[in-house]
């Protein structure tokens, strides 16, 4: 995490925090939320909450870590209100298939949907440890909570995403096909 | 630590390649702080008119959205008139929507890119349009012909500034009395 420092209050300084974090924040939004638009528009808000926080911002906590936190709380608030406008979804479709956004890009199969499918807490410590390589201390700090419990959040998401992945997923279970019973024997 | 659960899933190992493929590279279209939502809300007073705020969460057209917001916002109007070379807000409007839209048809489907492509043909076209009013002001481009053919008059009939309606605009914003103005509560420089 860059140890750059700033001045609460300071514009200059934010514009600085918003060019050093904002493609990081982003990619952090895109797992979150499972879609670059709505990533783009969660980031945008954080940093707009942020600004407006920015004079309150104490330096107990590096301004990165502050604004990732408040970006992946704005991502969750997201997934919240998203959830409940596909309950409504799914009540007026009753039942007819599905249609995919033909402008929503294909993030890829399995993996980041599975992410965007967890709990944003479990979800955001596997981002922060797996696409930003942060430590358990630095996850901490970032999200607010003891590094016990980032590394408890951690096994939970792996135990999750591996019961849902199951051992048929992906190039890595192809090294061992060999040693497992396919399920059509 | 690597967590293989004995079933050949090297969890670990796929979380770091799967995330770095698939999102590692992915770039967000509003890198420059210009086209940031808090920015276009600095420069409109530290608050965003549902209108700018629509237009700023219009998905991934949030950059070109920041810069309607921007320029149509009356707080931003210092901006708008440097871009547009004009101080009028229906000049603003057209030009902006001309400049999305001449944007939206260059950039292909999906692609990231219309803030950047906003930006810069709004800032050509602003120093088109000041350098033709800069030229239009110091009689360069002016039609040339012997001083008979000017009208003549008296004088007196010319406006002067005393004569002039209203005289100094005295009620023009200013840095302190704008109203969008910075508040209180906003970081400021």
């Amino acid at each position: 995490m860059p140890g750059s420092k700033f001045v609460a209050g300071s514009k200059d300084d934010f514009d600085r925090l918003y060019q050093e974090t904002y493609q990081r924040i982003f990619r952090t939004l895109v797992v979150l939320t499972g879609s670059p638009a709505a990533a783009e528009d969660c980031t945008q808000d954080a940093f707009l909450k942020a600004f407006q926080a920015w004079k309150g911002w104490k330096e107990d906590a590096p301004a990165q870590a502050w604004v990732h936190r408040i970006a992946i709380n704005t991502a969750s608030s997201y997934r919240r209100k998203q959830r409940l406008r596909e309950v409504g979804e799914v009540l007026r479709r009753l039942g007819r298939p599905h249609a995919a956004d033909p402008t929503e890009p294909d993030l890829g199969p399995d993996m980041v949907r599975e992410l965007g499918r967890l709990p944003p807490k479990l979800a955001s410590a596997i981002v922060l440890r797996h696409l930003h390589g942060y430590t358990n201390r630095e996850i901490g700090t970032i999200l607010g909570i003891p590094e016990s419990t980032v590394a408890s959040r951690l096994s939970e998401a792996k135990k999750t995403l591996r019961a849902r992945l199951g051992p048929g997923h992906g190039p890595i279970s192809d090294t061992s096909a060999a040693s497992r019973v396919s399920p059509d024997k | 630590m690597t967590m293989n659960g004995g079933d050949g899933l090297d969890l670990d190992k796929l979380l770091n390649t799967e995330l770095h493929r698939q999102v590692g590279s992915l770039s967000g279209p509003s890198t420059r702080v210009a086209q940031s939502a808090y920015h276009a809300a600095f420069l409109t007073g530290g608050t965003m008119t549902p209108l700018a705020t629509l237009a700023a969460m219009a998905s991934s057209k949030t950059a070109a959205g920041l810069a309607v917001a921007a320029l149509a916002v009356g707080g931003g109007s210092v901006a708008a008139a440097a871009a547009t070379g004009s101080s009028n807000p229906l000049v603003w409007g057209k030009t902006v929507s001309a400049v999305v839209s001449t944007c939206k048809s260059d950039l292909k489907l999906g692609a990231h890119g219309i803030g950047d492509c906003v930006s810069d043909v709004a800032n050509k076209k602003g120093a088109e349009e000041r350098l033709a009013h800069s030229k239009g002001k110091s009689g360069q481009d002016h039609p040339s012909g012997s001083p008979t053919d000017h009208p003549t008059g008296a004088p007196t009939s010319h406006p002067t500034s005393t004569d002039h309606p209203g005289g100094a605009p005295a009620s023009h914003p200013s840095s302190t009395n704008h109203p969008g103005g910075p508040p209180a509560g906003t970081p400021s420089r």
